[in-house]
């Protein structure tokens, strides 16, 4: 027996809500042009391995955030691979829509160019499913995140205010521009606005961590560090690494601080 | 996104068809062009962007003629900024040249533009010459 026509058509809603997130978050960098470009020239190797980094994000959120209250495996993995369909028709229809994939483009230009894109876009499709969803009550999965639950959606929003940015010829300038005690100042600007992000907004399992010392090190730090490593890894995947040790560090740091607001936001975003 | 508060019922009795296809579209898409960009990356030679350009026959406009272009990048290598040269030729004698740039033509991919010449390059000897590129 299968389930009654009124899942199905909860289903399809569910289905449009999160399409409607996809737009909602991909349309900035579906009007990018740098995006377009990384879709032909970009390594196809870190291109397919960022694919692999979203479904295993995507899943992740499905797992803390999702569709629904279930906590099973199986709903989750079936709620995070309906997300990246979502995000790969969204993109695909809208780079079509804007006339920057047409019938003279080549395969691997615009299945590279789709790829990329709906990154962020199933990202979208899978957060704004639960932002937009009516009446969800009762304890949210963030709240049995528990610490490591926590990190990860701080690597997500991190991952995802990130990938808005790096893209842009601008991360690579302002490093250019910035001097190494602009970089020192912005790092310590980056751990400033994230602890004090982390006190008001709250993170779940706060209100054991008494002292401010100790919210520091578990959650400004840890946050920081992971914010840290997500930007490198964006510039890693766009190919923005070829500079010395100086540009790398620079542009980790002007990467990190956008990476910082989204990991400090993750539970306002998510 | 469906309420199931009561006696949990199996997978497949709760989950609606529409899920199952959406997911396993959802599945195909994801490893399928995973699959494909790896199959790329892999098969991908190292080398230079080997840039071919061509011409369709010209067009007269107001003020002169357009040689439409279509650069062709038979290698992997995507070229940025390739700037190409095109000369009219008659009997030995340039009649006119005119360069142009393209700000991409991908690898495995095209781009199309054109040149203007005030004389119908049908009349002479068309040469067009991709003359150099950057690296994207």
């Amino acid at each position: 027996m299968a389930a009654s026509a009124s899942d199905e058509e909860s289903y399809a809603r569910g289905l449009a809500r999160a399409a409607a997130g996809a737009l909602i978050f991909s349309f900035p960098l579906l009007m990018t042009m740098e995006m377009w470009e990384l879709g032909f020239h970009m390594d196809r190797g870190r291109l397919a391995l960022l694919l692999a980094v979203t479904s295993l994000v995507v899943f992740g959120l499905a797992r803390f955030v999702g569709f629904r209250d279930d906590t099973n495996l199986t709903d989750d993995a079936l709620d995070a691979l309906a997300a990246l369909l979502v995000g790969f028709v969204v993109s695909a229809l809208l780079l079509i829509l804007l006339g920057l994939v047409g019938p003279g483009t080549a395969i691997r230009e615009g299945v590279g160019m789709m790829a990329v894109q709906a990154a962020p876009a199933s990202m979208g499709a899978i957060l704004a499913n639960k932002q937009l969803q009516a009446g969800t009550s009762g304890k949210t999965k963030e709240d049995r995140a528990g610490y490591l639950g926590q990190l990860f959606l701080m690597a997500a929003g991190a991952l995802f205010l990130a990938f808005n940015v790096a893209p842009t010829e601008e991360m690579i300038l302002i490093g250019f521009k910035m001097s190494a005690w602009h970089t020192l100042a912005l790092v310590v600007a980056s751990l400033i606005v994230l602890h004090a992000l982390v006190f008001t907004v709250g993170f779940a399992g706060q209100e054991e961590q008494e002292s401010h010392a100790s919210a520091f090190a578990h959650f400004t730090l840890a946050g920081y560090g992971i914010a840290l490593l997500v930007s490198l890894y964006i510039l890693w995947t766009f190919g923005r690494l070829d500079g010395g040790l100086s540009d790398t560090v620079r542009a980790v740091a002007v990467l990190g601080f956008p990476a910082t607001l989204g990991a400090a936001l993750a539970r306002l975003v998510v | 996104m469906v309420d199931r508060k009561k006696i949990r019922p199996s997978l497949a009795q709760r989950t609606p068809i529409a899920e199952w296809l959406a997911a396993s579209l959802g599945l195909i898409l994801t490893i399928g062009v995973i699959g494909y960009l790896l199959a790329e990356g892999l098969g991908e030679r190292q080398g230079p962007p080997s840039l071919q350009v061509a011409n369709e026959p010209a067009q007269r406009v107001e003020g002169g003629y357009v040689l439409p272009l279509v650069v062709r990048n038979s290698s992997f290598a995507t070229a940025a900024g390739v700037e190409i040269r095109g000369t009219l030729t008659q009997n030995g004698a340039v009649v006119e040249e005119r360069r142009t740039t393209f700000t991409y033509v991908p690898g495995r991919g095209e781009t199309r533009g054109g040149l203007v010449f005030q004389s119908d390059p049908d009349r002479s000897t068309i040469s067009l010459v991709a003359e150099g590129y950057e690296e994207p």
